[in-house]
């Protein structure tokens, strides 16, 4: 059974140039449907004891917006997408108007749109995935919560926990308009399907 | 009062003047041991249900089972008395509402550990458990009380 630290750093480049890629379509999308240019940062790849994972998403406790979707197929794995508290209120009120809201008390209409975002980004940052590598992909419904980061992560942590010890991030920042609006796009591959689709991209 | 951080799969004692505080518990399941007479706490924040779910077995923290057992063998080199012992349980919420029994991780991690108290006989004085959201708790060596802070409910002291 492998490990994500066998991983060599070629490896880690191809995986951080495929979070490139993935992300900045996902954003096209985003900026079409808020209207608003959003920033994206270059992203990290990196492999971390579970133990640090919560410090990586910054304060556990801090009220966060997750997306969950599952990725199956010739890739398997799980998309999280973290967005901060201003963040979400932005982009609500960029696509629906209206005021700011209680994060903890939305109406249907907000939470779908949440959802359909979440649709919409993992949607296009798997469809560049795929078309780039010619492989099969499916994504799942999304499912939201929001609530304590830290959480949040603590889901798709218990499953990877199940694997291996040590986790595969692909972390992409992105934000609009200004450092307060920040939003994070977690890809955590599984093992086996990763290190096939990296031996088809190297051969 | 000096604080006391248990992080993920970690298991911590604190005594006169500590309190131990385990932040952000989503299907994560906060295990709180008390000795009431000699006023030690014990805290394991643990994730997943048992160590046959897991190919890395080595820390028995992240385990119910062998997660409780390692708390009362903490426990209990602190100087508390097994047949003294009372619990409080926090956490094993389902954060998102996926079909499925592989995501039903906080409630197996609430049975598993029920079952791991009581087969060493441990009495659960109190419990938050399930729902849909997450959890910071707080355990107190001088009273034992346990504070649950949320962002969706009041604040509650078991």
């Amino acid at each position: 059974m492998g490990k994500y630290t066998e991983l060599d750093q070629i490896s880690l480049d191809v995986l951080a140039e495929l979070g490139n890629i993935g992300t900045g379509n996902a954003m096209t999308s985003l900026s079409q449907m808020t209207g608003h240019l959003l920033e994206i940062e270059i992203p990290r790849v990196e492999i971390v004891k579970y133990q640090e994972i919560s410090r990586i998403v910054g304060e556990a406790e801090e009220l966060q917006t997750g997306i969950l979707v599952q990725v199956s197929g010739k890739l398997e794995g799980m998309f999280l997408f973290l967005l901060s508290e201003t963040f979400t209120q932005n982009i609500l009120r960029a696509v629906l108007g209206g005021e700011e809201r209680d994060l903890n008390a939305l109406d249907d209409m907000d939470r779908s749109l949440i959802c359909e975002m979440g649709n919409i980004m993992c949607g296009s940052y798997i469809r560049a995935l795929s078309q780039l590598l010619d492989l099969e992909m499916n994504v799942t419904v999304p499912e939201m919560c929001i609530d304590m980061g830290g959480a949040i992560l603590s889901v798709p942590l218990s499953r990877y926990l199940k694997i291996s010890d040590d986790i595969l991030l692909i972390e992409n920042k992105f934000r609009m308009g200004g450092q307060s609006f920040m939003g994070r796009i977690l890809f955590l591959p599984e093992f086996e399907s990763l290190q096939a689709m990296l031996s088809s991209i190297r051969e | 009062m000096k604080q006391i951080t248990v992080g993920l799969a970690e298991g911590k004692i604190a005594e006169e003047n500590q309190f131990l505080i385990s932040y952000a518990l989503g299907s994560c399941v906060g295990v709180c041991l008390y000795d009431k007479e000699r006023k030690i706490a014990g805290m394991a924040h643990i994730i997943l249900p048992g160590k046959m779910e897991s190919r890395d077995q080595t820390n028995p923290y992240k385990f119910a089972d062998e997660g409780v057992k390692a708390l009362i063998r903490d426990m209990k080199r602190h100087g508390a008395k097994e047949s003294q012992l009372i619990a409080k349980i926090a956490g094993g919420a389902k954060m998102f509402s996926v079909p499925g029994w592989e995501w039903e991780i906080g409630e197996r991690n609430i049975k598993a550990v029920k079952k791991a108290l009581s087969e060493r006989a441990i009495r659960i004085a109190a419990e938050d458990t399930g729902k849909n959201y997450g959890r910071t708790i707080s355990f107190f060596a001088d009273d034992g009380r346990l504070e649950v802070k949320s962002i969706k409910q009041q604040l509650r002291i078991l």
